[in-house]
């Protein structure tokens, strides 16, 4: 698409999308927020990989003619942000659910723990600081995403064909593996380490399509099962973490003594 | 059809197992006649006979069905005393899944599936973590989570060290750009040795070990630590352009691997509870394995492999004995040993057999590969052979500073009840093991030749 000076290619519009997703998942903290940039990530990741010249649609599902590759991948993604949406969903209901008889000291401890968690639960006013590390952390990251990309391609090689859909290619997972590292970073809840790693993983999946070339479905599936064990783990962590901190609200017995 | 039926056999065994839940004998049972077939299947299987399946390439050579023994036998033992000893309902299926997946490891060919294997049995360990059924949710401790947690992130990004360095490596066979080969060899370096915990990346191991049963510890050391240097073999094996003519690269891990070692055993030498002293000692074995292939002779790989062989059987030793002692009296610190010698004389034997054979110390499985390394060693320059001594030493006395309350007088001994005498069986079997591995080491060195080329 040729606009006056500007040419945008539908690879230029893809990683105008990956910037933004990734800004979404550095800068903002929402979780609905957090997930909606997860969701894009793996769409634009499918849109991408679907055009890989070796990504030739080969199987037809109703209307649907689709990529193997790009249904792995849609189907990875839609299923990770699903464990992690209905995890932070079943969060409340789950604390909700547990209930164990206390004892007297036990109950001191939770009056105690509830005097002290209410104090600090405030409700957080908006702050300008706290959005200056992540924007200028964001910043950097994208020109370390197009230094590296440029110093050090490892998709574009000198002799192949489609030079300009794999410089992109080299500049998305560059990008999706130093956001992922970053959003692990400054995670301050544990599906922010989740999503952060489901980055680093995404990342891997593109350089690993775009290297290999000859796609074998046992690799295709290892990788998919990688990505939804990552979200599975997590997501039983947060909901143990979950319980232990906002059930009980208490040090445990360990801690105590 | 065999291949098959010998990876999907321990995992259906392993959902079974899962399903059965509280039904903890019969869990056992199906999950003994699992292996039992298992090894039935691991004799069985035709040797050299690659097949195709689901794209990829299957075949059994002479070292994977050692291992796959190795690892069916080391299992069951962890298995059976994990029942013994009460830790938990995760660990028998827990253990059949992460077996079938080690053993169609050891089956494939490619590199870059195995890696991602290594990852899905890892991330399942997780799994075991928390496994108290007798203890409210909302009491445990919150480090177990945070260890939970570090073990997460750590496995993600080994996993995300390791599938790069490979398509680096694949990619410097077709374009042959030296850059390539070296940060394949950092990258491959930084994910082993945060998958396998070795110093400086070991951070996360003893914080688990510390948590966890035994048990999930002993699965994370035997097969998974145990698969994962098989397959850094191999890789040394397949792509010997990673460090032949790549001296700064050789230079670089061989005196890593022994920098480790002697950090391991230091750091080994601070530790006052039982579980973190057999994490670090794990690291320490894996540092001087790490050594052995940084040499990439076929007779350095040999011992690495031997080494591999010997890590799991001498460190799930360690574990059955410190699981046995952590039942018998409920103390897993070194202050909780204090007469034990005298009270359980077949734990204590484990405890120290292992720590003289890890040590490397003769008549006992560590000796056998350790002893080539030192040859190797000196033929290269005094320097390595030197920091190879002071890594045993240091770890021998860490080990004697940990275990001499063992030999106090029997009056001051904690409460204690005694070992089953199923445990102490597997004790007396693995100790017997670490002594056939030491004096009579040749079938398996034949074996493991081969394997090398020599």
């Amino acid at each position: 698409m040729e606009l006056g000076p500007l040419h945008l290619s539908v690879e230029l519009l893809l990683w105008a999308g990956f910037i933004l997703c990734g800004g979404l998942l550095i800068v903002f903290r929402g979780w609905w927020i957090e997930l909606l940039g997860l969701l894009g990530v793996y769409g634009l990741l499918c849109l991408l990989i679907s055009r890989f010249p070796f990504a030739l649609p080969d199987l037809k599902i109703g209307p649907l003619v689709l990529s193997r590759v790009v249904l792995v991948q849609a189907v990875t993604g839609l299923t990770v942000v699903a464990i992690l949406g209905l995890t932070i969903l079943m969060r409340r209901r789950a604390a909700l659910v547990v209930q164990q008889p206390l004892d007297e000291v036990t109950e001191a401890r939770l009056r105690w723990t509830a005097w002290r968690t209410a104090r600090w639960g405030e409700k957080p006013r908006f702050r300008l600081a706290a959005y200056l590390l992540p924007v200028f952390a964001f910043a950097v990251l994208v020109l370390a995403a197009h230094g590296l990309a440029l110093v050090y391609p490892v998709v574009r090689t000198p002799g192949a064909p489609e030079g300009l859909l794999w410089g992109y290619v080299d500049l998305v997972w560059y990008w999706l593996g130093l956001a992922g590292l970053l959003t692990v970073l400054l995670a301050q809840e544990m599906h922010e380490v989740s999503i952060g790693l489901l980055l680093c993983w995404s990342s891997v999946n593109l350089l690993y399509i775009a290297m290999s070339r000859t796609l074998g479905l046992l690799a295709l599936g290892a990788l998919s099962a990688v990505s939804i064990l990552v979200g599975l783990g997590s997501a039983y962590l947060a909901l143990l973490f979950y319980l232990r901190l906002r059930r009980w609200q208490l040090p445990s017995a360990e801690e105590w003594e | 059809m065999a291949y098959a039926l010998f990876i999907f056999l321990p995992i259906t065994g392993a959902l079974y197992t899962l399903l059965l839940g509280r039904h903890r004998r019969l869990a056992l049972w199906a999950g003994g006649l699992v292996l039992v077939l298992g090894g039935y299947l691991t004799v069985r299987l035709p040797l050299e006979q690659p097949i195709r399946l689901l794209g990829a390439l299957l075949g059994l050579t002479p070292m994977d069905r050692l291992f796959a023994g190795i690892f069916l036998l080391l299992v069951g033992i962890v298995i059976v005393s994990a029942h013994v000893l009460h830790q938990g309902e995760l660990p028998i299926p827990v253990g059949l899944f992460i077996l079938g997946v080690t053993w169609a490891m050891l089956l494939l060919d490619d590199p870059m599936v195995i890696v991602l294997l290594l990852q899905v049995v890892g991330l399942t360990v997780l799994l075991a973590v928390v496994d108290r059924p007798h203890e409210p949710v909302g009491l445990l401790p919150a480090s177990v989570l945070v260890a939970g947690l570090k073990y997460l992130i750590m496995t993600a990004l080994s996993g995300f060290c390791l599938v790069p360095g490979l398509l680096l490596l694949n990619r410097f066979l077709e374009w042959e750009h030296v850059a390539d080969v070296r940060l394949a060899l950092g990258l491959l370096v930084v994910g082993f040795g945060l998958g396998s915990a070795v110093v400086p990346f070991h951070l996360w191991f003893p914080d688990l070990a510390g948590h966890v049963s035994t048990a999930v510890t002993a699965f994370l050391v035997a097969p998974v630590q145990g698969m994962g240097l098989v397959l850094l073999a191999r890789i040394l094996l397949r792509f010997p352009e990673l460090l032949q003519n790549n001296v700064s690269g050789q230079l670089w891990l061989a005196g890593g691997g022994v920098g480790a070692a002697v950090a391991a055993a230091l750091l080994a030498a601070g530790q006052d509870r039982l579980k973190r002293l057999a994490a670090y000692a794990s690291s320490f074995d894996i540092a001087l394995i790490l050594y052995a292939f940084a040499l990439a002779e076929p007779r350095s790989l040999q011992a690495g492999l031997f080494l591999t062989l010997h890590h799991g059987v001498a460190l799930v030793l360690l574990l059955v004995c410190i699981g046995a002692l952590e039942w018998s009296t409920g103390r897993d610190d070194v202050a909780g040993l204090v007469g034990i010698g005298h009270r359980l004389p077949v734990v204590a034997a484990g405890l120290l057999v292992s720590a003289l054979s890890l040590a490397g110390i003769p008549p006992w499985g560590g000796f056998p590969g350790r002893w080539p390394l030192y040859q190797e060693a000196l033929t290269r320059g005094w320097p390595y052979l030197a920091g190879l001594l002071l890594a045993a030493a240091l770890f021998l006395l860490a080990m004697v500073r940990a275990f001499w309350p063992l030999f106090l007088p029997a009056e001051q001994t904690v409460a204690y009840r005694r070992v089953p005498w199923p445990v102490t069986a597997l004790i007396l079997l693995l100790l017997l093991g670490l002594l056939f591995l030491g004096l009579y080491p040749e079938p398996l060195w034949g074996i493991l030749g081969k394997a090398v080329g020599l």
